[in-house]
């Protein structure tokens, strides 16, 4: 039904209305797609009239009207319906969203159609996606909305993503988002354990007009997910599962083969090892491919089964699932069994549930993002190709490079690191309407995220490691050593809520909703970790460790400590105003007290306001063309209270231990002047939807501005050495465009090609630094100025080799002159490591219930430090595996070359080593097949799909690395950034067959 | 009894029991940190936290690769002319030994820093201390205010070693900001210039002789048994050492002899057990001041021990073997350890992983006393030198006048191999240094053979970012 035959109906109904009086009666029904499905739980209303109820879960109302009154049917399911009552049992049938998660859009505390949202939020269609064979889910978001930043960075098993949303709003702060599962917070990065399988709709919210109601916590956006509910009847079951290969994709590091590496020994680098001719001979037979040694192809499998259905009164949904993925390299891998259990019921007026999910997983794992020479995925660049991994006997080689390289296939096969975690997540509610006052509904929602991790590495007795620690000097691990570690933390959420909802004026062309919250948030984590030496007898866990004594000087170490001590307590309240469904305006306020600020700076107040207008319901809008046009603003401040620690106002005296006794060293400076960091956001939009919807798209404009940025200053040492200090200084603006578009290009009844694409480009400004300064240092390689981004490189540049002599040449600070000193004082500020320009997209071809679907991703504009390639150039390393590049490297005077001679000091703070992170990558290709209804019906289920998928299976890029892609989660160095690569794992690159099953 | 609850107080009930659990839900305090010292036993804590950064790898500590400063343990051993960088050095500190070092050099800015972390430590507790200077605490105050001023002026002493372009006592050269108070609220408050070489001796100076003071209100027995803390005997020691770079011969003999009076030097089976791991716990009577190791501590992980980075040339090695005694001992000494290249390397084994660290001892005071009697015309100057060899069990000598300058000098040499001397010695006397074994001809890494004293590397530079945050401070000559 369009809205004119509407208009006219309604018209009619009012006419009608005005001249009969008909006896109210009871009208009953049920609720029907066009399809025949059943729609519960719809709102139906009588027209102009407080008489309201609801479907049951099976469609069916009951509601008391008169004869030509209009009932108007709504739910988020369906397209709003009114109709006119004609007889007391009236079967209704609606039409159904063509998919209707991609219509609405969950907040977290309540659903909105995308019609009346005024906000900025994108809905990420978890069922595209879910099967890809990546544990975090995290990972599988990458490219899916707009202004969503993922950066995948590594190939591991179970790692987590770096997930921004709109850039980076802080320079100490987190910049994580906000994750919501069924209203409960869970901590970010922390998805290894959670089974994506289970998730029903993910909705990513950006604007502050959208963010507002999660106050403080949803100052970086918020990604707001719900599990799957069960409907009323028949009990369905489902199996998903798949199963596939992951192999390992291309290293653009060139590295030296055995002839190449002893040729370049001997012609260039002098000869390091001072190898004798014989010894050169031997060598030459000798030509291992590291790579083969470490890496194998990777096995993965995952299955799920599920159930849902339930009675009239009673829903319920669950699942048990099975993940097992083997890393592409050695004994690595990611292991986990999940279930859950959501069950709601109805009992009058209230509403009740639980939606509980525990996972287990094991992660085998190896180091990532550090320089250490026991780092496997360091010392497979640092082998010499000449060198064999296994002795003739089956034994782990000895290298000349010990004890400062040890043998990466016994680092990973004897030693490495182990951990399992166990992760549960739950909510209960119970929502029931306020007697005695009409559309009034009280909710509690209550849930908590629990999560242990227990870690255990081990370094076996008589393994290199062991030798390399007795050899360094390191007595107490040289005969070989265990360290386990746990950590609990629990956060719980409570949250009270009173909603109000009304309509009134004529024809209630007025709609009101308002609510009002309350919600305690509450983390506490615990820890505790110890290392015991000495492990000599044939136990590989605690039960090998010889007893401490002063002699052996076995003493075990231990730590620990409370990871997590926070609460965060609201008040806040929203109002939601429509006129004619036409015209929105949202507004919210709140007042957020956090328990990491002084008292006297610890609450803070702000809102937001929002504003949509359908403009293509307008009489004037006469443009055939486009259906559907909505203009959106909105505006709002939100304060920043998260990732700067438990205490950081606080002057801190930490534990050290000397000569054997208590120590107390001042780890922190004391702030009490640290308040908030506080956040503005302005944000306009329009929506589209042109050719009878065949085109669909929105584009958004923003701008963000950050007051009071956390930011730890360097503190001048005569102020206190290393001290730690956080404060609140300096601007940074954040500005940025959004497109979206959807695109049925061909839609036709046997053939479609839809084309979905997203692009987003976000510009980051460092606006105001502290003290009226306009440059402040920022980790290694990286310094903040006045009117550059965030991330911004700090380096010399490099000029090339001077072929006269074979020396680096620099470009001074005058941008101009060349010289041959390397001089800090020329260090200049250069291009971010935040990649502004982002995208993603997708093709979508369906003929015959067979579709191919191509997904790419796509960013650039960003640099990237190579510290990899720096470790196979530097002078000093050509004892170790080197870089091919050094082949060229200058010899003889008037040799143009990019590769100085190989006795010069290599300085590493240059642009010799920065390099373009830009990528287009083909992140998932897959080929499905649905069994026509025909085949279905004779087989007896409900839906069978087969699938074959290829994930990451080539990426286009310059970056001579494994992957561009480099994230800041998997840095060993704390005070580097994303930016730089260190042992980086191969990202992943797999294909895979799978089914889904309904029956 | 039937009642019917109106809706509002079900509603206020239910708010109540929801914030029941936790009355001021936003008070929380740390569990594994304080955040102000609040009894005198925090105070100890404190003081023995200043202590604790000696321990850390820019100050004393030097783990056997990771280029950490290690600035007065290791570094100015690598720098000088008694270490080559060997084949097997994975090159960390070469840009250090290589004296080729810029302004954003990173172990100069842990130099820089690490001693003024320890200097606000002492600052903040000396806040805390007068509250306890009176009553039953009063003594154990007063021994805490001397320990407490001794770091204080031997930290900035140690930054004067590198940062300091010239040792003269009344050089009105810049020195480093001397630094006497900590507030932790507004660090950027307080941006100090430096402050002049003469300044510096002059703070240096009196806070050594106002630990003397405190110490003897607080009748300090010079009966540290553990080693591990600063009693008199220390400060005796750190002004001689003062002393000696400021040239101030008198002053350094009057200040040996008190501490030479009351630890003087052990023989050769003591020498060598001061750094066996045994003694470690029970330093020998030598021993003036050991930063204990904690199972943390490795002063010497670049240059001592079965894997060094460093190895110790072929011409002090000859003069090693020449003196024999104590020095070629296995446990101070190691000669013909095999290495790559085919090079049979001498190598230091003082310090072959956790040990304590031997700030001050007998040999060093002995050996500076009998340096500035010679400078001083005393003839007693060879008898303190013979004492020395006699308990090393090495020959002794007859020599005299500037045969016997050199044989002191040279000995320090010997005796103080491998504790973090060598580069000072160079930089207050000759500034030169000749490498014989150079690039990989000669064995080792480094390539930069002749160094002479026009270079600029004699004086570190004050670190690039220090200059950034705080521009009061000069940058030394040629950076």
């Amino acid at each position: 039904m369009t809205r004119e035959n509407l208009r006219g109906l309604f018209a009619f109904v009012i006419g009608l209305f005005s001249v009969a009086f008909v006896q109210a009666q009871t009208v009953t029904g049920k609720i029907t797609s066009q399809t025949g499905e059943p729609q519960p739980f719809a709102t139906v209303q009588v027209k102009g009239t407080q008489t309201i109820t609801t479907a049951d879960a099976q469609g069916n109302f009951s509601i008391k009207a008169k004869q030509g009154d209009v009932l108007i049917f709504t739910s988020t399911f369906f397209e709003r319906r009114e109709v006119p009552v004609d007889a007391a049992v009236m079967n209704v049938t609606v039409t159904a969203t063509v998919n209707a998660l991609k219509e609405v859009v969950v907040t977290g505390y309540s659903t909105r159609s995308k019609r009346s949202n005024i906000g900025s939020a994108s809905t990420v269609v978890i069922d595209d996606i879910r099967t890809q064979p990546i544990a975090s889910f995290d990972q599988i978001l990458q490219g899916q909305a707009p202004g969503l930043n993922v950066k995948s960075g590594s190939g591991q098993p179970g790692r987590n993503a770096d997930v921004i949303i709109r850039g980076r709003t802080s320079v100490n702060g987190s910049v994580d988002p906000l994750y919501i599962v069924d209203g409960v917070e869970v901590r970010a990065g922390d998805f290894s354990t959670m089974n994506q399988g289970d998730f029903e709709s993910v909705s990513v919210l950006k604007d502050a007009a959208s963010t507002a109601i999660y106050g403080s916590r949803g100052a970086n956006g918020v990604i707001v997910v719900t599990t799957k509910k069960g409907k009323s009847g028949k009990v369905r079951f489902a199996y998903d599962g798949q199963i596939g290969v992951s192999t390992l994709p291309e290293n653009k590091l060139k590295l030296m083969n055995t002839q190449e590496k002893l040729d370049f020994e001997m012609n260039i680098a002098g000869n390091p090892w001072g190898w004798s001719a014989a010894e050169v001979a031997a060598f030459r037979n000798v030509n291992t491919n590291w790579n083969d040694v470490i890496f194998r192809d990777g096995i993965m499998q995952s299955h799920q089964l599920s159930a849902s259905g339930g009675s009239e009164k009673t829903t319920f949904y669950t699942s048990f699932s099975y993940f097992d993925q083997e890393g592409v390299t050695i004994n690595t891998g990611l292991e986990r069994y999940n279930g859950r259990l959501n069950i709601g019921h109805t009992e009058r007026t209230i509403k009740f549930g639980v939606n509980l999910a525990g996972g287990w997983s094991k992660f085998r794992g190896t180091f990532e993002g550090d320089q250490s020479v026991g780092s496997p995925l360091n010392t497979v660049l640092w082998a010499l190709p000449y060198e064999t991994a296994y002795e003739a006997n089956g034994s782990y080689s000895n290298s000349v490079q010990f004890p400062f390289w040890l043998n990466p296939a016994e680092e990973l096969i004897e030693n490495g690191d182990h951990s399992w975690q166990l992760k549960s997540t739950g909510n209960v509610f119970v929502e029931f309407k306020v007697p005695g006052i009409k559309n009034l509904t009280y909710r509690l929602n209550a849930g908590g995220d629990y999560s242990q991790v227990e870690t255990f590495g081990i370094t076996k007795n008589g393994t290199q490691a062991a030798a390399q620690n007795a050899a360094i000097g390191s007595g107490r691990l040289s005969e070989g050593g265990i360290g386990r570690g746990f950590d609990r933390r629990f956060r719980s959420t409570i949250t009270n809520s009173l909603t109000y909802k009304t309509s009134f004026g004529a024809n209630d062309e007025h709609e009101l909703s308002t609510a009002l919250y309350t919600e305690f948030l509450r983390r506490r984590g615990r820890s505790f970790n110890f290392t015991g030496f000495g492990l000599l007898l044939p136990f590989d866990n605690e039960a090998g460790l010889v007893a401490g004594t002063a002699d052996n000087g076995y003493i075990p170490t231990v730590g620990g400590g409370f990871p997590e001590n926070s609460s965060l307590l609201s008040y806040f309240g929203t109002v939601d105003y429509s006129f004619r469904n036409k015209y929105f305006l949202s507004v919210s306020g709140r007042t957020d007290g956090s328990s990491r600020l002084s008292p006297a700076n610890r609450w803070t107040q702000y809102g937001s306001v929002g504003a949509g207008w359908i403009v293509s319901d307008e009489n004037f809008f006469k443009v055939k063309a486009i259906n559907y046009l909505k203009l959106k603003a909105s505006f709002g401040a939100v304060g920043n209270q998260s990732g700067i620690g438990e205490f950081p106002y606080l002057q801190q005296y930490g534990r050290a231990t000397y000569g054997g006794q208590g120590t107390l060293n001042i780890t922190r400076l004391a702030n009490p002047d640290l308040t908030w960091e506080k956040r503005r956001t302005a944000n306009v939009g329009l929506e589209f939807e042109l050719l009878k919807s065949r085109i669909r798209g929105g584009v958004e404009l923003y701008q963000s501005l950050t007051t009071g940025l956390y930011f730890e200053p360097k503190v001048p040492a005569t102020s206190g050495g290393n001290g730690v200090i956080l404060s609140n200084s300096g601007d940074m603006e954040n500005k940025g465009v959004e497109v979206n578009l959807s695109f049925k290009i061909v839609d036709k009844k046997s053939f479609t090609w839809t084309l979905d694409a997203n692009y987003a480009f976000n510009k980051n400004t460092i606006k105001a630094l502290p003290d009226n300064q306009t440059f402040q240092l920022f980790k290694s390689f990286q310094a903040l100025q006045v009117g550059k981004p965030l991330n911004s490189f700090y380096l010399v540049q490099y000029a090339g080799v001077n072929p006269a002599n074979g020396n680096s040449q620099y470009i001074k600070a005058d941008g101009k002159t060349i010289t041959e000193e390397y001089d800090a004082n020329d260090l200049t500020v250069l291009g971010t490591s935040d990649a502004p320009h982002n995208g993603g997209i997708t093709n979508t071809f369906n003929f015959k219930g067979l579709e191919l679907s191509a997904f790419f991703v796509y960013s650039a504009g960003n640099y990237v430090f190579n510290t990899a390639r720096f470790n196979v150039e530097f002078y000093q390393y050509t004892t170790s595996g080197f870089s091919r590049n050094a082949l060229n490297a200058w010899t003889t005077p008037g040799q143009v070359t990019n590769f100085p001679r190989i006795d010069e000091a290599t300085q590493s703070q240059t642009t010799r080593f920065l390099e373009k992170g830009d990528f287009l990558r083909l992140r998932n290709v897959m080929l499905s097949y649905a069994l026509p209804k025909s085949v279905t019906e004779k087989l007896k289920i409900q839906g069978l799909r087969l699938f074959v998928q290829g994930q990451n299976l080539y990426t286009w890029h310059k970056f001579q690395g494994w992957d561009p892609e480099v994230s800041s989660i998997n840095d060993g160095d704390p005070n580097s950034n994303a930016s730089v690569t260190g042992a980086q794992y191969p990202a992943l690159r797999s294909v895979n067959f799978g089914l889904n099953l309904n029956f | 009894m039937k009642m019917k609850l109106k809706p509002v107080y079900f509603m206020l009930m239910l708010l109540l029991t929801a914030f029941m659990a936790c009355k001021k839900p936003l008070d929380t305090m740390p569990d594994t940190s304080l955040t102000e010292l609040k009894t005198f036993d925090d105070v100890r804590n404190a003081l023995r936290g200043a202590y604790s950064g000696f321990q850390t790898n820019n100050y004393y500590g030097s783990p056997a690769a990771s280029g950490s400063a290690s600035g007065w343990s290791s570094l100015p051993e690598l720098m000088g002319d008694d270490f080559v960088e060997a084949l097997e050095s994975l090159g960390n500190w070469n840009v250090m030994s290589e004296m080729i070092y810029a302004s954003d050099n990173a172990q100069a800015a842990g130099i820089f820093v690490q001693p003024y972390e320890i200097i606000s430590r002492v600052n903040n507790l000396l806040i805390y201390l007068p509250a306890y200077e009176t009553g039953a605490t009063a003594t154990e105050a007063k021994r805490i205010r001397a320990e407490a001023l001794a770091i204080r002026a031997h930290a900035h002493f140690d930054l004067m070693r590198y940062f300091a372009p010239e040792f003269g006592r009344n050089s009105n050269a810049l020195g480093v900001p001397y630094v006497t108070s900590f507030d932790p609220v507004k660090p950027f408050a307080y941006l100090p210039a430096r402050n002049t070489v003469k300044e510096n001796y002059d703070a240096i100076l009196k806070d050594l002789g106002d630990a003397l003071v405190a110490f003897r209100v607080a009748d300090n027995t010079a009966d540290n048994t553990s080693r591990n803390y600063i009693d008199s005997v220390v400060v005796y020691a750190m002004r001689a050492r003062v002393n000696y770079y400021a040239s101030q011969w008198d002053a350094v003999i009057a200040d040996a002899n008190v501490a030479l009076g009351l630890r003087p030097v052990g023989n050769s089976a003591a020498y060598v057990s001061t750094f066996a791991i045994a003694g470690e716990e029970a330093p020998t009577s030598e021993v003036y001041w050991a930063i204990p190791s904690d199972n943390v501590l490795r002063p010497g992980g670049s240059i001592s021990g079965s894997s060094p980075n460093y190895r110790v040339t072929a011409a002090m090695s000859a003069v090693l073997q020449a003196q024999g005694g104590a020095y070629v001992n296995s446990g101070i000494n190691r000669f013909n350890q095999a290495g790559t290249g085919g090079i049979q390397r001498t190598l230091c084994w003082k310090y072959p992983g956790l040990r304590s660290f031997k700030v001050f001892r007998a040999g060093e005071l002995l050996l500076m006393r009998a340096e500035a009697k010679q400078r001083t015309n005393d003839p007693t100057a060879l008898t303190d030198l013979n004492t020395l060899r006699t308990n090393r069990g090495v020959a002794i000598g007859a020599e005299v006048g500037a045969a016997l300058l050199d044989a002191i000098l040279l000995q320090r040499r010997v005796e103080l191999l491998g504790e973090g001397h060598r580069w000072f010695d160079l930089r207050r006397t000759t500034k030169t240094i000749v490498r014989a074994e150079c690039g990989v001809a000669g064995g080792s890494r480094a390539a930069n053979c002749n160094i002479g004293p026009t270079s600029r590397s004699w004086t570190f530079p004050i670190p690039f970012n220090e200059i950034k945050v705080n521009p009061n401070l000069v940058q030394n000559q040629g950076y």
